[in-house]
């Protein structure tokens, strides 16, 4: 079975002013839509990601150098999510329903198995 | 984790308001009112941080013991980087139990409740305006957002947010503990927080306009705080018992008061099977608790005629010559037209309706009344029965005219219909 990794880009938002009530909202509709993928079999794993990205490169001096950690201010994968889907197409039908759209996209990456 | 894996359980409903209220109350039990913005701050920062981490992650295991954790090591690092509060804080804190409140079957709605009831007087105090009293009550003990509050009170969110701002500058200036009144000022204090839950409730029950006719949510909460304060051990007086009797016994009551379709229906009209038996049995404990003290409060005689409602089998069967005599002494304690509406209209179930419209008549023109389609709408119930409907669809559409819910509207226009053809 193919698998396929989405990646949730969003921006860093602020959620100060959502009420409790709004914020439970938005988690159920996550769990919502979790829970849809997963009734179809479809789940594999989900991560949250931390919004601060730290670059780590081999320099020409053979060393390992770092840059960063930085906090992305523009978009930032937020999440990472692995679903087995039959097509690419259907993997885009399982993000329907996201409640991911109202704050971000989705990349979704086939993963290669050959 | 395996392809497949188990569903989700749904979120217990309000789990985050819930959380707000009793995790505001225990910060600010630990960290004193003059640090109320921090302590709303690292409450939002814990919910904000389970809206981040619970989509991709899944909900954890207890979700309450979490959030609880999560404020826990918020407020820890306010203390150790700021290093303003007394040394406790550190010591209250590490102590604070983080097991929360389990999700589903353990759930103890009075978990925290000392903490609870002492933030309610805090933002109740009878200095401050009773609206903004209720505004910030609203806030941090319902823990609804502005927007929310705005229009559960068919008011602007900025107004809120200034009634808010003014209550909290109230508190910091006049240094407002989050704390149990001392027992000199327990008697006042405690009117100022039974008037904010007598009005909070009644806001729900009858909203002055917009589609729907109870916001069941907020009478709901305004009964379970009630019920609280009657609980208290220092705040447990007849009126305090009689205010959770009364709110209990009416929110008992509102699955029935609307039809299938929404619409309003009148007292002899409801069905009393779908009353809520627990809710009627708790207003019957807290009236049974409230009898006692020499002197009656408005809340133990309201209690008392939504008893004689309560306990009735029928509309027929009320006993309507108590629920006078009650008016009769509610007349004395806190006289009103809306008291002598009611009044009139349970003595016309006596007297026959002509008395009840001779009562009601000159009442209408009060403008004291908030709700004079009330007036109107009543005139009509009695004008009908009394043989006049001529006089009943005059009286119902003045009651049109005047400012209506949308199943108020319907309510009146199926009235005259029915007038109409019989």
């Amino acid at each position: 079975m193919p698998k396929f990794a989405l990646l949730l880009h969003e921006s860093p938002r602020a959620y100060q002013s959502l009420s409790p009530d709004q914020i439970q909202a938005i988690i159920e509709k996550y769990i919502h839509w979790m829970n849809g993928v997963k009734a179809q079999g479809r789940y594999v794993s989900g991560e949250k990601l931390c919004p601060e990205s730290l670059a780590v490169r081999r320099g020409a001096d053979g060393a390992l150098a770092t840059d960063g950690p930085y906090m992305e201010s523009k978009e930032v994968v937020g999440g990472l999510m692995v679903i087995e889907a039959d097509s690419h197409d259907h993997a885009v039908e399982l993000t329907r329903g996201s409640p991911h759209f109202d704050r971000g996209w989705i990349e979704i990456r086939r993963v290669d198995l050959a | 984790m395996a392809v497949g894996e188990a569903a989700q359980a749904p979120l217990m409903a309000h789990l985050f308001r819930r959380h707000a209220s009793t995790m505001t109350a225990v910060l600010l039990r630990i960290f004193g009112s003059a640090h109320l913005d921090l302590v709303e701050d690292v409450v939002q920062d814990a919910l904000v941080r389970a809206l981040e981490v619970w989509p991709l992650s899944g909900v954890p295991d207890n979700p309450s013991a979490w959030l609880i954790q999560v404020a826990k090591h918020r407020a820890l690092d306010a203390v150790r980087r700021q290093g303003l509060f007394a040394r406790g804080a550190e010591a209250s804190l590490l102590a604070w139990n983080d097991e929360g409140v389990d999700g589903d079957s353990a759930y103890r709605p009075d978990a925290c409740a000392d903490d609870v009831v002492a933030m309610l007087f805090m933002c109740c105090h009878p200095d401050i305006g009773l609206e903004s009293r209720l505004a910030l009550a609203l806030k941090a003990v319902a823990g609804l957002g502005t927007a929310e509050i705005g229009r559960a009170l068919f008011a602007q969110e900025a107004t809120i947010a200034q009634r808010i701002v003014r209550s909290k500058r109230f508190i910091r200036e006049r240094g407002i503990a989050a704390d149990m009144p001392l027992p000199a000022e327990l008697p006042r204090r405690l009117d100022a927080v039974l008037a904010v839950l007598y009005l909070w409730f009644n806001e729900g029950y009858l909203p002055l306009q917009g589609p729907s006719l109870t916001r069941i949510d907020l009478c709901l909460e305004a009964t379970r705080v009630a019920c609280l304060v009657a609980q208290h051990p220092r705040t447990g007086t007849p009126a305090s018992n009689g205010l959770a009797a009364l709110l209990c016994l009416h929110a008992a009551r509102l699955p029935a008061r609307c039809g299938e379709d929404g619409e309003l229906l009148l007292l002899r009209d409801q069905d009393r099977a779908l009353w809520d038996q627990r809710l009627l049995h708790r207003g019957f404990e807290h009236l049974q608790r409230c009898a006692s003290g020499p002197h009656l409060s408005r809340y133990q005689i309201e209690a008392g005629i939504a008893a004689c409602h309560a306990s009735a089998r029928s509309h027929e069967q009320t006993d309507w010559q108590r629920v006078v005599m009650l008016y009769d002494q509610l007349i004395e304690v806190a006289d009103s037209p809306t008291v002598r509406l009611n009044r009139a209209v349970a003595l016309s179930r006596l007297a026959g309706p002509e008395r009840g419209i001779e009562l009601i008549e000159p009442l209408a023109d009060d403008p004291r009344l908030a709700r004079q389609r009330t007036v109107w709408a009543v005139l009509g119930e009695l004008a009908l029965e009394a043989g006049r409907p001529d006089d009943a669809r005059r009286w119902w559409l003045q009651a049109l005219q005047a400012e209506c819910t949308e199943p108020e509207r319907r309510f009146l226009e199926a009235r005259m219909q029915g007038a109409a053809q019989a």
